[in-house]
């Protein structure tokens, strides 16, 4: 076999940077794993948001690369995580450092369609979630209109929640 | 090779009257019991396996059969059907080594096939074979473990299968992450040396190794509409069942990010146990370990998450 690289294209962990109105944008994709390099983290300066959206998938040694970015990223920089998805929703929920000091500002949630089965996913901001009397994700289904529930445990799903 | 007699407790009798007849499918004779009380006044000594339903009903009574079961243990095998979350049955296991069997009750009343190849497995001591837990005629795929660079490929083309089935996002992140984990497993934790001491458990996973012919692992997968299955066969039999006791039971207890060890073997095993319904260890001890695991299809993920797990250790004694 040849050794064709590590990664499938959907799967390449990727770093795209661009900056608008003095903020740094890092648009993070692909599977974070033990070859993913994340050596980037520690010399970010400043205000940086982060994309996570198009992350697919973490493996056990990508966590502790992750867990060892962020507890490198200098404590004067200011982190904001945007489109948190599914998978690191997860190790969010049971790793209480994952972002360390940074902020998570929207997340991406699993829903499912109670009529058509369709599963989707959909974009959430903390604040929202946090400002309501009782969490609880709400959608509609773009295939058929009808109600659409969150595809987890709630309570599991939104533990992180507590800590903000 | 055990003899056929196996007690079944379970208050629910939709429970027993399959039990009854997947006991009997597995070529033994049935008890069937519906009073737990009654499963601890009756001589489990006359049994050769004794399958307990972990329900309220027999709670009071789980104490005194384990011990009396894990004392005629190896002669007589405890089989739990649990009701319980995976992290009280780990601690089962972790607390008795005579218990390595746990059978999870999910929305049946008992799942006949999984209880009927456990009996078979145990009564005829052949464990090995992801065959036994798919139907006839399913196609299975073969890939070689042989080099951690080409791992990612392993894991595309197990997903593969699994995309071509139309399966959510979230199913396939389920798959790869099993096959990752195994496969890391296969390579970087299983090979020892002629003296049995681990090979390549040091190395940072981000070091190339390829595996020497000898070394080389299997990996099988198969898709049966209802089930992902996927073994991990590696030729050294190093692993034990405390090993993943521990790792499991320790994971269940605190976060990942508090484990030790450089390369996280117990966390990769623990995130493969959390993607799977059912979880199987066929070890011959200094000989082969297969890894068996199945990830139920047609569920939705709340659903899966919901559900308790199964996980099962089948040890061959060693040979002299």
């Amino acid at each position: 076999m040849n050794h064709a690289g590590p990664f499938g294209d959907r799967d390449v962990f990727s770093v795209e940077r661009h900056e608008a109105e003095g903020v740094k944008h890092l648009r993070l994709a692909g599977v974070i794993d033990e070859f993913s390099d994340l050596s980037f983290l520690s010399h970010l300066q400043g205000d940086v948001v982060v994309h996570l959206g198009e992350v697919r998938r973490i493996n056990s040694f990508g966590v502790r690369l992750w867990i060892d970015g962020v507890r490198a990223i200098p404590a004067e920089c200011n982190v904001v995580y945007v489109d948190v998805p599914v998978p690191l929703v997860e190790q969010m929920n049971m790793i209480r450092e994952f972002f360390g000091r940074g902020r998570v500002e929207t997340f991406l949630a699993p829903m499912a369609c109670n009529s058509c089965g369709r599963t989707e996913t959909v974009r959430y901001r903390v604040d929202d979630c946090l400002r309501a009397d009782s969490v609880s994700l709400e959608s509609r289904c773009s295939a058929c209109d009808a109600e659409m529930e969150l595809d987890d445990i709630e309570e599991q799903f939104l533990a992180f929640l507590k800590d903000f | 090779m055990l003899g056929r007699k196996v007690l079944y407790y379970d208050s629910d009798e939709a429970a027993c009257l399959m039990a009854q007849r997947a006991i009997v499918a597995a070529g033994c004779e049935a008890t069937v019991v519906h009073d737990a009380a009654a499963v601890a006044d009756l001589d489990l000594a006359a049994h050769d396996i004794v399958v307990l339903t972990t329900d309220e009903a027999a709670a009071s009574h789980h104490e005194t059969i384990f011990d009396r079961a894990g004392a005629l243990f190896p002669r007589t095998r405890l089989v739990l059907h649990a009701c319980q979350q995976d992290h009280q049955c780990v601690e089962w296991m972790a607390q008795r080594s005579a218990l390595s069997h746990v059978i999870a009750k999910r929305d049946e009343p008992l799942d006949a096939m999984e209880l009927t190849v456990t009996i078979a497995k145990l009564r005829r001591g052949d464990h090995f074979g992801l065959d036994k837990y798919l139907p006839w005629g399913v196609d299975t795929h073969r890939i070689g473990v042989r080099d951690s660079r080409d791992k990612a490929q392993y894991v595309r083309e197990a997903s593969a299968l699994v995309n071509r089935l139309g399966c959510s996002e979230r199913v396939v992140e389920l798959v790869e992450t099993v096959v990752d984990e195994l496969s890391t497993n296969a390579i970087f934790n299983a090979p020892q040396d002629a003296s049995g001491r681990p090979r390549y458990a040091h190395l940072s996973r981000r070091e190339a190794v390829a595996l020497e012919e000898r070394e080389v692992a299997e990996l099988i997968y198969a898709i049966d509409g209802s089930y992902f299955a996927v073994a991990q066969r590696d030729p050294f039999g190093a692993l034990t069942r405390e090993t993943v006791v521990t790792y499991l039971d320790r994971c269940l207890d605190q976060a990942p990010d508090q484990q030790p060890g450089a390369g996280g073997a117990g966390m990769g095993l623990f995130r493969a146990y959390r993607a799977l319904s059912k979880l199987i260890f066929n070890i011959r001890p200094g000989v082969m370990t297969e890894v068996i695991g199945l990830i139920d299809l047609r569920q939705p993920i709340k659903h899966f998450k919901m559900q308790p797990k199964s996980l099962h250790f089948f040890v061959e004694e060693a040979q002299p």
